[in-house]
């Protein structure tokens, strides 16, 4: 009898032990978005010139009837309703991840829709970007230069024989005004930068030294 | 032997086995996505070229500017003091210890400021603290600060005092790579941007008598 009552209890634990470990597994925290990407792999994606589309490209897309490509404006509501791209459907940057947004976003990149992206500038659009590329929605691209560009683009003289004026990551840096004040200082600034430390800029220091008069 | 011992035993055996067969989790901590997003729809990691000017002419010690950019453009040009950390070798071992540094402000820059925000973004990912970037990049700093822009005589006071730090500011870059020529520094000091220079050179000789 003893031996029995022993038996019974052990199954009665067991039990109780795999009911717990179900539940426990059922009601397992799962979140909704998981990265598809690790750190390292979205380092060597980003800033992909693949990712970008030029004013001129959206502005034939938006003039084609039957074209399947989904605009998303990122900017606030007010600066939505005060006047957006044709075509274009809101989504601040904020809500882009609730899961109405994400979802939709998702039912497109599994269906290869082409989504366009644009903010008040591209900065705007191309960090909430990175973080759709991050959970493996692919099918992204981000207007070059923004709406601000798109509507009011500056003058092509302003930027003569240079890169067109909504390529972002550009130098445009005129190096030669250094070169003019400083002529021999050039080559020194070289020998210092090659050595790829810190201390880029030595003259600084050394000149730091004398003004103080030791 | 009793036979609940080896019951148990074989249960315990069994859980074991089954731990090491679970997937192995990041050691990396994580910011999700949605606090990733709410991250990055926050201005306030952007500073401004001329705020970090000043802290490069102050020679403020808690400042790690980081140059996103390729090797190639950061040996044209960069920012008096940046190190260079293309964002393709962000984690590589050199760039680790570099971002590990405690107690500094990391500010990352690119040409513009897009690529520094990504490298931000994903920084921001694995959660690392303390890290900023430059709104405008190298572009807006050099055409603002090593070209003259002088302002309107309409423009009111805020842009008159921004001219004149400007040019203070230049002044110092520029006198500093003059000063390699040989000539004498305090010249330099008294034509313009006196304050400016006078602040670095005080603090350096502090430092170093």
């Amino acid at each position: 009898m003893k031996e029995l009552n022993r038996t019974t209890r052990l199954v009665i634990a067991a039990i109780a032990a795999i009911l717990f470990l179900t539940i426990g597994y059922l009601t397992m925290y799962r979140p909704n978005l998981v990265y598809k990407l690790k750190p390292e792999e979205i380092a060597s994606k980003a800033c992909n010139p693949v990712r970008l589309m030029s004013p001129e490209v959206l502005k034939s897309i938006i003039s084609q009837k039957d074209s399947k490509t989904v605009i998303v404006d990122v900017r606030n509501t007010d600066e939505f309703s005060k006047g957006h791209l044709d075509k274009a459907v809101n989504i601040p940057v904020r809500n882009l991840l609730d899961r109405k947004n994400i979802d939709k976003i998702k039912e497109l990149s599994k269906s290869h829709t082409m989504i366009v992206f644009y903010g008040n500038d591209q900065l705007q659009a191309s960090s909430p970007c990175l973080i759709l590329q991050q959970l493996g929605v692919d099918n992204v691209k981000i207007l070059q230069g923004g709406y601000s560009f798109f509507t009011h683009p500056p003058a092509d003289s302003l930027y003569k024989g240079q890169a067109a004026p909504y390529f972002s990551e550009v130098p445009r840096i005129d190096t030669s005004v250094l070169k003019k004040s400083t002529p021999a200082s050039s080559e020194t600034g070289k020998n210092a930068k090659d050595n790829k430390k810190p201390e880029v800029l030595k003259p600084v220091k050394k000149a730091g030294g004398a003004g103080g008069g030791c | 032997m009793n036979k609940q011992y080896l019951l148990l035993s074989a249960i315990l055996i069994l859980a074991g086995i089954g731990l090491m067969l679970t997937p192995k989790k990041s050691a990396v901590k994580e910011l999700n996505p949605e606090q990733l997003l709410l991250a990055v729809d926050d201005p306030s990691r952007f500073l401004s070229t001329d705020l970090i000017t000043e802290r490069i002419i102050k020679k403020d010690p808690s400042l790690l500017l980081i140059d996103v950019r390729p090797a190639e453009q950061y040996k044209v040009f960069s920012l008096q003091g940046a190190v260079n950390i293309p964002l393709s070798l962000l984690f590589s071992e050199e760039a680790k210890t570099l971002l590990g540094q405690e107690g500094k402000e990391k500010v990352f820059f690119s040409n513009d400021d897009i690529l520094a925000d990504q490298a931000w973004q994903i920084c921001k990912r694995i959660k690392m603290n303390d890290i900023f970037v430059m709104k405008g990049g190298v572009n807006f700093w050099f055409n603002t600060i090593m070209k003259d822009n002088p302002p309107n005589v309409t423009d009111d006071s805020k842009a008159q005092d921004l001219y004149t730090f400007r040019k203070a500011a230049r002044q110092y870059f520029m006198g500093n790579t003059n000063q390699s020529q040989g000539n004498s520094s305090e010249s330099e000091g008294k034509k313009e941007g006196v304050n400016v220079v006078k602040k670095t050179t005080s603090k350096s000789s502090g430092g170093g008598c």
